[in-house]
């Protein structure tokens, strides 16, 4: 799982253009959105992208992405139960 | 109908005011933007294409706000920050820019997309970013100026039109200053779009020969030119006094013209000290600057500036900024020159400039008054 | 500063070709959005969309004088609609100064996006599909119809996404304010592309049905396409070309709210200020505004901050509202114009248009669009708000001519 979560944030730091960002920078635990990352609505799109192509998953409602993308860990485990690929 | 009876004979028309122009800068292939100056040796182009010289964008902006930057957004924020900072400016009035193709490696991106991704899922910065006022939505979002804002994006238009709404902003009264800048990429892509078109010289050229070259076509360019603009003169660059656009107009008509705007301003040609041409070695299109060349007394100074800065629809940006440092610092370009002074001071300027024969463009900018 | 009226109109949409059509339509409560058929895109099905029935050759062959104007979609639509504002008034010199102010948000992407692998392709080289290649730049469209209807003493291009060509002629009432120009004809044409639909379905803002502007569960926007002008005159140019005002365009703003890239402040702020310029401009109070052509694209953002800044500025004195977008779809760069269109149509007919689709209010906010025509009332003062990307607000005010 540890592994995972760092391959997941390596694949957000490049969907995102977070250009210099290391894994370790983001918490496991932290919010991704408002006071913890900063993440707002179209990185929310951009990971909706990244769930569809590197894991088969499809998220049709903005809404749900942004449960899923409560954090690292809340990604992780969402990713784990519902990947097709 | 005698329309003379029924127009009213006090009314005039073309009579915006003078605006100064209080900062400047530029990013382009040259080594402009560090100094605010050209060096002596001009950069030369690959490939029939002058690509910028990038400035160290991390010491601007965070990784958080750098995601959201495509490349001539960065270029464009950088040269709007520094000319807002130039100007001690901590927030503008007003937001205006103009722009031939905006982000068009954001463009060309989406198009991909949809293509590879055969209309799926796609990623939104793309989209998000090709929409051609994206720069004067970060440029407001990096100051917090919540004010008027707005893109012109009309080929060989796009700057004027843009300095035409800041000087009527200031007219207007609401306002005393306003952040005014055009920008412009060339990807590989639209090299070969444009190529295609014609634009662009079959056989490789120096720059150095760019403006004796006896073929058609021209190279390839891209720029980025911020200026602030205020109503009052005090640490003032220079003056922009007048502005003309003038649509596919016959060479007599673009005479005519500066004939006109001379008058307006009570300026003989022979108090003209500096004539800045936008000569692109294009033989086709040649004809136009010769003719303005031939009506400039003898002993103007006469320069060009796409060996500098390449050709693309808002390259006079290039001029307008190389003027308003002549004016300031009473000096020209050498490398620029096509015929030197043969006198004192540089207090009148006239840019003219056309692109692809089609929008020409015709400036007065003046020496700012004691 | 001089007033300025409009003195002409021409307008091709889902609705129809002309002004009589369209205000044919809105009374009929006939919406133009369905499945579209000439857009290549394989969400053409999914989708719904407001697409001119015409094919680009049907368009350019309806024409009265085609001329060498380029035949491709977007300029054959805005040569339609430039044809019916200019009507049969030749602009002579002698009348003052007319300048042509056009808008777009993609340019000739319609016809592009089907070439574009051949038009990068270096080992390709069709005259025709080159062409083409000119076509991509907004400037394009203008030019063309700038050559081809004798407009070409001042012109100019805006785009600033879908507040465009609301800016468009915020910026020629400007230059004949300030006596730069006479004269303007201004306002703006967008097709509807595979960019322009992927690009708002990567947003996630499209609904899949007709949208339900201002209705609790709208859920996004259909596009549309059009093309709209304006004629606008100074009081001078207006008696030496001889015609007649339709309305006044008394007063408009730009606002950038500088909040974020795609989204709208939830207090509405840059909306707010809009309006509240636009008023202030033309010398009225908020209670002399008769009725608001919303920019309602029924995307869940944009809606209810229109709305909270609606409430926020007229109180309990709220005038009628609605949007026509369920009508039109978003129109993009030319939606500005179109309803600037529909604003006249109001103040020259005392009528007005509601939303289609509304069941269900706004939870949020006690506010209740239009749902029913009123026709016999009388209509004053029109504002007609257009929001784009970028935090760009624009909101435009009519008035009757007295």
């Amino acid at each position: 799982m540890e592994d995972f979560k760092r391959a997941l944030k390596l694949q957000i730091i490049e969907a995102l253009s977070l250009q210099g960002m290391q894994p370790e920078e983001i918490d496991d635990d932290a919010p991704l959105f408002g006071d913890g990352l900063g993440l707002d609505s179209i990185d929310s799109l951009e990971m909706i992208v990244l769930l569809e192509r590197n894991y088969g998953i499809k998220i049709e409602d903005p809404r749900e992405g942004r449960r899923v993308f409560e954090s690292i860990q809340v990604m992780a485990d969402y990713i784990q139960a519902n990947r097709k690929k | 109908m005698d329309l003379a009876a029924i127009m009213p004979a006090s009314y005039s028309v073309n009579m915006l005011s003078p605006v100064y122009i209080r900062s400047a800068r530029a990013i382009c292939a040259q080594d402009t933007f560090g100094n605010n100056d050209l060096p002596g040796e001009l950069t030369e182009a690959t490939g029939n294409s002058l690509h910028y010289l990038h400035p160290d964008y991390s010491k601007y902006f965070t990784i958080m706000q750098l995601r959201r930057m495509s490349r001539v957004t960065r270029t464009g924020l950088v040269a709007a920050i520094e000319s807002l900072a130039d100007a001690g400016i901590k927030k503008p009035e007003a937001i205006i820019t103009g722009t031939g193709k905006g982000s068009i490696y954001d463009t060309e991106k989406f198009i991909q997309n949809i293509l590879e991704f055969h209309e799926g899922t796609l990623n939104p910065t793309p989209f998000i970013q090709s929409t051609y006022n994206s720069l004067n939505g970060l440029i407001g979002l990096q100051y917090g100026a919540s004010c008027y804002n707005t893109t012109y994006v009309h080929r060989g238009f796009s700057l004027e039109l843009a300095l035409t709404d800041a000087m009527m902003l200031l007219q207007e009264g609401e306002i005393e200053q306003a952040l005014v800048g055009c920008f412009e990429e060339i990807s590989p892509e639209h090299y070969i779009i444009k190529q295609k078109l014609g634009a662009w010289k079959k056989e490789p050229v120096s720059c150095r020969e760019l403006i004796a070259s006896k073929t058609t076509g021209s190279i390839a360019g891209e720029g980025t030119f911020f200026f602030v603009v205020q109503k009052n003169k005090a640490g003032a660059l220079a003056k922009l006094s007048g502005l003309r656009m003038l649509f596919e107009p016959t060479v007599a008509a673009v005479l005519d013209e500066l004939t006109s705007l001379l008058k307006e301003h009570h300026l003989r040609r022979e108090d003209i000290d500096l004539v800045i041409l936008g000569y692109n070695g294009d033989v086709r299109h040649n004809h136009y600057y010769d003719a303005v060349l031939a009506a400039s007394d003898t002993s103007t100074c006469i320069q060009c500036f796409k060996p500098a800065c390449g050709e693309f629809d808002t390259a006079v940006g290039f001029a307008v900024w190389m003027a308003a440092w002549a004016a300031q610092r009473q000096q020209v370009f050498p490398s620029l020159t096509i015929r030197p002074a043969m006198k004192g001071p540089i207090k009148n300027i006239i840019i003219y400039n056309h692109y692809q024969a089609k929008d020409h463009v015709l400036y007065l900018l003046q020496q700012t008054e004691d | 500063m001089r007033s300025v009226y409009v003195t002409g109109m021409g307008i091709i949409s889902a609705l129809g070709i002309g002004v009589t059509e369209n205000r044919s339509a809105l009374l009929a409560m006939q919406s133009g959005i369905s499945h579209s058929s000439h857009l290549n895109s394989l969400l053409k099905d999914k989708l719904p969309a407001a697409e001119i029935k015409e094919d680009t050759a049907t368009l350019h062959n309806l024409l009265r004088y085609p001329g060498q104007l380029f035949p491709n979609r977007l300029v054959s639509m805005a040569a339609l609609a430039m044809e019916e504002a200019l009507g049969e008034t030749a602009y002579q010199p002698g009348m003052g100064k007319m300048g042509f102010i056009n808008a777009t948000s993609v340019g000739g992407m319609a016809d592009v996006e089907d070439h574009y692998t051949e038009l990068v392709d270096p080992s390709k080289s069709e005259a025709a599909i080159n062409l083409l290649g000119d076509t991509l730049d907004c400037g394009h469209c203008t030019e063309e119809l700038a050559r081809h209807f004798h407009l070409a003493r001042f012109i100019g291009t805006v785009s600033t996404a879908c507040s465009s060509s609301a800016n468009a002629l915020m910026y020629g009432a400007r230059l004949i304010r300030n006596g730069v120009l006479d004269g303007a004809i201004c306002g703006g044409a967008d097709t509807l592309t595979r960019f322009t639909l992927n690009g708002f379905n990567s947003l996630k803002n499209i609904d899949r049905n007709p949208c339900k502007p201002f209705d609790a569960n709208r859920n996004g926007l259909n596009l549309g396409e059009g093309a709209a002008y304006l004629v606008l005159e100074s009081e001078e140019m207006m008696y030496a070309s001889g015609r007649k005002p339709l309305a006044v365009f008394s007063g408009f703003c730009n606002y950038n709210e500088a909040f974020h890239p795609t989204s709208p402040s939830p207090e509405g702020e840059g909306a707010y200020r809009a309006m509240k310029g636009a008023i202030e401009i033309a010398q009225l109070k908020t209670s002399d505004i008769s009725y608001i052509n919303a920019h309602g694209t029924a995307t869940i953002n944009n809606d209810i901050a229109e709305a909270i800044a609606m409430k926020k500025l007229f109180g309990e004195n709220m005038p009628a509202f609605s949007s026509t977008k369920c009508y039109t779809g978003h129109t993009l760069a030319a939606a500005g114009a179109i309803e600037a269109i529909f604003s006249v149509f109001n103040i020259r007919h005392n009528e007005l248009y509601p939303v289609l689709n509304f069941e269900t209010p706004m939870p949020e906010i006690k506010l209740l669009p239009l749902t029913a025509v009123k026709e016999h009332t009388s209509i004053e003062h029109v504002l007609s708000n257009s929001f784009g990307f970028g935090g760009n607000n624009a909101s435009l005010l009519f008035s009757k001519y007295a």
